[in-house]
């Protein structure tokens, strides 16, 4: 408990405030990204959950200032990392933080690695290019990295190519290189999407023991529901680029509040659940998002939704402490009205 | 001559419907299914240097209005079965019993006829749908490649069959990019209801849509099959789907049938090392729920130069020395289930020592 107190009273590590990224395409503007905010505490697992086109990776390359540009721009908001804006910082500084300070690993790790290097120039590339080692230590720490991520016989996989690892391999060493300089912030983007569950568990495994031994950050980027169960310390859910619900994982998944959270948790298969039963399937598909539902952006497909949902853009409230819905039910919005 | 002739059409006509076997329940046997794929070396002149073993012995027996969810790691051999099935690919050996004929014996036409009752719905509904084709086109090819389309109904077929999988009749002049993913696997299924096959293979059909989408495709699938009485055959690599959806379920790993069942047994009761590590490696949507976790170690061996006695021997917890030398036989258990492992028995009584038990024990005396 006490361990606990000394994390809440800690300054957050990332903090992103009223993010707003928008893409200018020729069918207009798509708002990917509108109004997020959320922060990440050290040595925490921050899950971002939703469906596709929920603005889940484009929240996370914008923290890494990687949105292509154009078509792409952050228009607005702050992202605080270490107390500090690094919105408008130099690319050249961005870069010593990018891949130093906050690590990403992205869903399918053949096309993240370069095939034509072999996996030990790869790490150690990113090794020398953040730290003043010299050749032999590079190699070493790189050897140290991939026993690490538990890859055996790492001395001689060392000189190997991508394309003689296997798929959960080939993670470990994104994990790995995603490791060697120390991240005080890990970003994974559906890290274990293309994996088989059983090298899923041992992909998962792995992100816990570094989050316990180095006490590294994690924003975990899923759409599956049970690995946000297993892994996360507070969740945000997402939805048509906006954070609908944001509370720690018990509450999330015991005392929803959001209809959306609802609805998700519903529309899922529980282990024992028979063939006769009708799955809860959310009506209708998800927004186009140049051109996305006025008011509350989930009201066309929502149960809950009140005539006003259309009209009125929600606030976000503050529960209970820590825990954030952005509904109508719930702001008091709707009773100001009348 | 002739009588020989006159005798084996009888027998195939007194087995319409079913196998071997001779259950007309059963719509659809496999019995001991082998499929190698070459692997080649040289440049100019290429010559076979080893078997990629996919599948490497299979048997089921699939009934009349029932799901068979086959689960499994990739490589297993899952989607090899369905491209076989549907003699995508050929297979190498094996019996396919289908409509009381063994598939392989048939000629191209005959297996063209066979095809109608036999389709297939694949994983990326945008990559299985011509885009140059409207959705009407998509469904309707199916039925000009059999020279069945009669002009006067192919309007109602088309409608009916999009009022079916849930999509509105103006569906049917859309291009496949005007749809979103849920719809484009609405029309894919709907494409393989066309000609109104008795059995339908679906590989992965929801892997690609999003929870919410998913569900009602599932929905829909099961809906169908109780409308229709098809019969599935489910893949899918997420377990808590083809729970779902299936009524038996068949584990396979590296080309081998490991455990086979209802599906109830083999979730909740699973007897061969491999299904208890591939259960708990499950992630359950719950954080409340901490759950003792198997953890396999290493990969999936190659299926060029597979182990030589039970496929799953170098990964096993509970390995003895028997595993690497003789190849274990599915053997039965109640509710009809088969296991393929020596030590099934002893496992389940708990009488059977971890392997790393052993090791400690030898240690200490």
């Amino acid at each position: 408990m006490a361990e606990k107190k000394t994390m809440e009273n800690e300054p957050d590590l990332l903090r992103v405030e009223d993010l707003h990224t928008y893409f200018f395409t020729e069918d207009g503007v798509v708002k990917a990204v509108d109004g997020v905010t959320f922060n990440v505490k050290r040595g925490e697992v921050l899950g971002l959950v939703g469906e596709s086109g929920s603005g889940k990776s484009v929240t996370a390359l914008s923290v890494l200032r990687l949105i292509p540009q154009p078509p792409g721009k952050i228009i607005s908001g702050d992202i605080i990392w270490k107390g500090e804006s690094i919105l408008d910082i130099p690319e050249s500084d961005m870069r010593t933080i990018r891949g130093n300070q906050i690590a990403v690993v992205f869903q399918d790790p053949m096309t993240s690695l370069n095939p034509v290097l072999t996996i030990g120039d790869q790490i150690k590339e990113a090794i020398k290019l953040h730290q003043q080692v010299s050749d032999l230590e590079a190699e070493e720490k790189t050897k140290t990295l991939l026993e690490l991520v538990g890859i055996p016989d790492a001395g001689k996989r060392l000189k190997d190519y991508p394309w003689q690892f296997s798929g959960g391999m080939r993670q470990r060493v994104m994990i790995a290189l995603a490791l060697s300089c120390n991240p005080d912030l890990l970003i994974a983007d559906e890290p274990t999407t293309a994996l088989d569950v059983t090298i899923q568990a041992q992909v998962l495994d792995l992100m816990r023991d570094l989050k316990e031994r180095f006490q590294t950050s994690i924003i975990l980027i899923t759409h599956d529901i049970g690995v946000i169960a297993e892994m996360c310390d507070r969740v945000a859910v997402m939805y048509a680029g906006n954070i609908v619900e944001l509370a720690d994982v018990i509450t999330i998944f015991k005392e929803p509040k959001h209809p959306y959270t609802k609805a998700l948790l519903k529309a899922i298969p529980s282990a024992n659940s028979s063939r006769d039963e009708e799955l809860y399937s959310i009506p209708g598909s998800i927004p186009n998002l140049i051109n996305p539902p006025s008011g509350c952006r989930f009201h066309p497909r929502c149960e809950e939704a009140r005539p006003e949902c259309s009209e009125i853009v929600p606030d976000t409230v503050e529960l209970e402490p820590g825990h954030f819905v952005r509904c109508l039910l719930y702001t008091g919005q709707i009773e100001i009205m009348k | 001559m002739s009588s020989t002739k006159v005798e084996t059409e009888t027998s195939s006509e007194g087995k319409i419907g079913n196998g071997p076997s001779n259950d007309p329940d059963i719509v659809l046997e496999v019995i001991n299914l082998r499929k190698y794929f070459p692997l080649e070396a040289g440049y100019l002149f290429k010559r076979k240097v080893a078997d990629i073993k996919a599948v490497d012995g299979v048997s089921f027996k699939l009934k009349k209005g029932e799901t068979l969810g086959l689960v499994g790691e990739s490589g297993c051999g899952k989607s090899t079965i369905a491209k076989t099935l549907t003699f995508l690919h050929k297979p190498t050996s094996g019996e396919i019993w289908f409509k009381g004929r063994d598939l392989r014996l048939l000629s191209r036409k005959e297996l063209r006829e066979v095809a109608r009752d036999l389709t297939m719905v694949f994983q990326d509904p945008a990559a299985s749908l011509d885009p140059r084709f409207t959705v009407m086109q998509s469904i309707l090819e199916p039925l000009e490649i059999h020279n069945l389309v009669d002009e006067t109904e192919k309007y109602g077929i088309v409608r009916d069959l999009l009022l079916r999988v849930g999509l509105s009749p103006h569906h049917a002049y859309r291009y496949p990019h005007e749809l979103s993913g849920g719809q484009q696997q609405r029309v894919g299924i709907a494409r393989a209801l066309t000609l109104q096959p008795q059995v339908i293979i679906l590989d992965e059909p929801v892997s690609a849509l999003d929870v919410s989408v998913r569900a009602s495709i599932i929905n829909l699938l099961i809906q169908l099959q109780d409308d229709f009485k098809f019969s599935y055959i489910f893949i899918a690599h997420d377990l808590s789907v083809v729970r779902k959806i299936s009524h038996k379920v068949a584990v396979m790993y590296l080309g081998k049938l490991m455990e086979y069942g209802n599906v109830g047994d083999v979730y909740d009761d699973p007897m061969h090392p491999y299904t208890q590590a591939l259960m708990s490696a499950v992630p359950i949507p719950d954080p409340t729920v901490k759950k003792e976790r198997i953890h396999l170690k290493g990969e999936v061996p190659t299926p060029i130069n597979p182990p030589v006695g039970c496929r799953f021997c170098t990964r096993c917890r509970y390995v003895r020395q028997k595993c690497f030398l003789e190849e274990p036989e599915l053997k039965e258990f109640e509710n009809g289930k088969l296991v393929a492992c020596h030590f099934a028995e002893e496992i389940k009584a708990g009488t059977h020592k971890l392997a790393d038990e052993l090791v400690d024990a030898e240690i200490t005396e």
